[in-house]
């Protein structure tokens, strides 16, 4: 088993993921990939990872459901989770009411279009 | 597994093809606003570009490109019910991209065009067949457990009369990401690379899949991959690899050229759901003179191609349209 930092993407857009997967790899992190909420699900099940990195809108499962299934779980609760999303103007602090009434208590939030920099610090700072 | 929407598929004429004339059909498509959710071209031979477009933007592309051609000369050839399937990651293995013509020639599935992007490979066949070949390709691929193809589900009204909650909700859009100067992640560039190309029928794409599942024994590697159709039937695989290793293996007739050329990558957020990308790639490089062998937009991924020794230049002018990372 490897030492390194287990980061999970999570994003249905299929070049992002594997170009959030490159960088992150070059920073020395192990990489597993999900397209959708559902199958993020199963990774995280299958292997605990240190941090999810989770897209908002997805097919099968969005990216808030998922949120709230692993921060309202006692067992991945503790697993720091960042979103992307494309509705910044709505988020006011990390544990925010988005538009229609849905709640996250995601850790961080990233506005898309992303810049992988700023992203990489937040992995970073919330896995310290 | 990925499936499109139901789009149409245009392959431009022969004089609306060539290098110089690309830019200026870009441009057009532009002012009409009209989104390619898959561009490809070839200009390493005679030059081939195909492209698709949502159904309903097709009467206006239409109209776009009949003032464009000569009449009684060749017109677009025009599919009006094409779907994209995308099947990821291929990590750029040649027995992935083998194994899917194989499947598509063993089955006889129609392949319209196929481009490959960082992660995916997007195969255009007709609309109406993309369950049979999603099907297919199950039988050729290991799929995660409870995977499920992707595509957009339509959505049911309710009984009571009220609208669906997607017309009530805000949510988010790709239109999310509309911005005047248009954001990447960064521009990558690959020097050195080969350009292998191969005619081949429909016939022979089985053949054809399985050499490209046999070169460098199951590891042989590639940057980019096109196929496009030609006339008569018969296809083109132009592709794009460090070593040009595929070309000595194939049961057909291929031509290699080594270390002739330079790729350069570039991801944005949602590509495929915005117009006006593809121009602005192509064009910057028009613009400053960069001679451009293939394009591939597919995805989130604009893949180019220009001869060796001027992808510095070519990364240069595209800074001057797109938002670029500092490093």
């Amino acid at each position: 088993m490897s030492d390194k930092k287990l980061i999970l993407v999570v994003d249905d857009d299929i070049d992002l993921v594997e170009a959030l997967a490159m960088k992150l790899e070059s920073l020395n992190y192990a990489v597993a990939k999900a397209y959708d909420g559902v199958e993020g699900f199963d990774k995280i099940k299958s292997r605990r990872p240190d941090l999810v990195i989770l897209d908002v809108m997805m097919p099968r499962k969005d990216g808030y459901q998922l949120c709230d299934e692993l921060k309202k779980s006692d067992e991945y609760k503790d697993v720091p989770v960042i979103l992307l999303t494309a509705v910044t103007d709505a988020i006011s602090s990390t544990n925010y009411t988005h538009m229609g009434g849905k709640t996250t208590l995601a850790d961080d939030f990233v506005s898309k279009p992303i810049d992988l920099d700023k992203l990489m610090e937040i992995v970073e700072d919330n896995l310290r | 597994m990925k499936f499109s929407d139901e789009q149409a598929l245009i392959r431009l004429p022969e004089q609306l093809s060539r290098v110089a004339a690309v830019p200026a059909v870009l441009s057009a498509l532009l002012q009409q606003k009209i989104n390619l959710s898959f561009f490809c071209a070839d200009h390493t031979g005679p030059s081939h570009v195909g492209f698709c477009l949502a159904r309903e933007d097709l009467p206006r592309c239409r109209a776009v490109l009949e003032t464009m051609v000569p009449a009684g000369g060749p017109q677009p050839d025009v599919a009006d019910s094409v779907g994209t399937l995308i099947i990821f990651p291929h990590q750029g293995k040649l027995a992935v991209l083998g194994r899917l013509l194989g499947v598509f020639g063993r089955c006889r599935l129609p392949l319209l065009s196929l481009c490959s992007s960082l992660s995916g490979l997007a195969v255009n066949t007709g609309f109406s067949l993309l369950e049979s070949a999603a099907a297919a390709v199950q039988e050729g691929f290991v799929l995660p457990d409870n995977h499920a193809p992707f595509q957009s589900e339509p959505e049911a009204c309710p009984n009571d009369g009220s609208l669906p909650m997607s017309l009530t909700t805000p949510v988010e859009t790709a239109a999310s990401y509309w911005e005047p100067m248009i954001r990447i992640y960064g521009i990558s560039r690959v020097a050195g690379l080969s350009v292998t190309s191969v005619d081949f029928s429909e016939t022979e794409l089985e053949p054809l899949g399985e050499a490209l599942q046999a070169v460098a024994n199951g590891q042989g590697r590639f940057n980019m991959a096109i196929i496009q159709r030609l006339a008569n039937r018969r296809f083109r695989l132009v592709l794009f690899d460090r070593d040009g290793a595929s070309g000595s293996v194939l049961p057909l007739p291929a031509r290699t050229d080594r270390g002739s050329c330079e790729l350069l990558t570039l991801h944005g957020p949602h590509f495929q759901d915005r117009y006006g990308v593809a121009h602005a790639a192509v064009n910057s490089l028009h613009n400053h003179g960069v001679l451009v062998w293939a394009v591939g937009c597919t995805g989130s991924s604009i893949y180019l191609v220009v001869p060796a020794q001027t992808g510095e230049m070519a990364a240069r002018a595209l800074t001057d349209v797109f938002i670029v990372p500092k490093v």
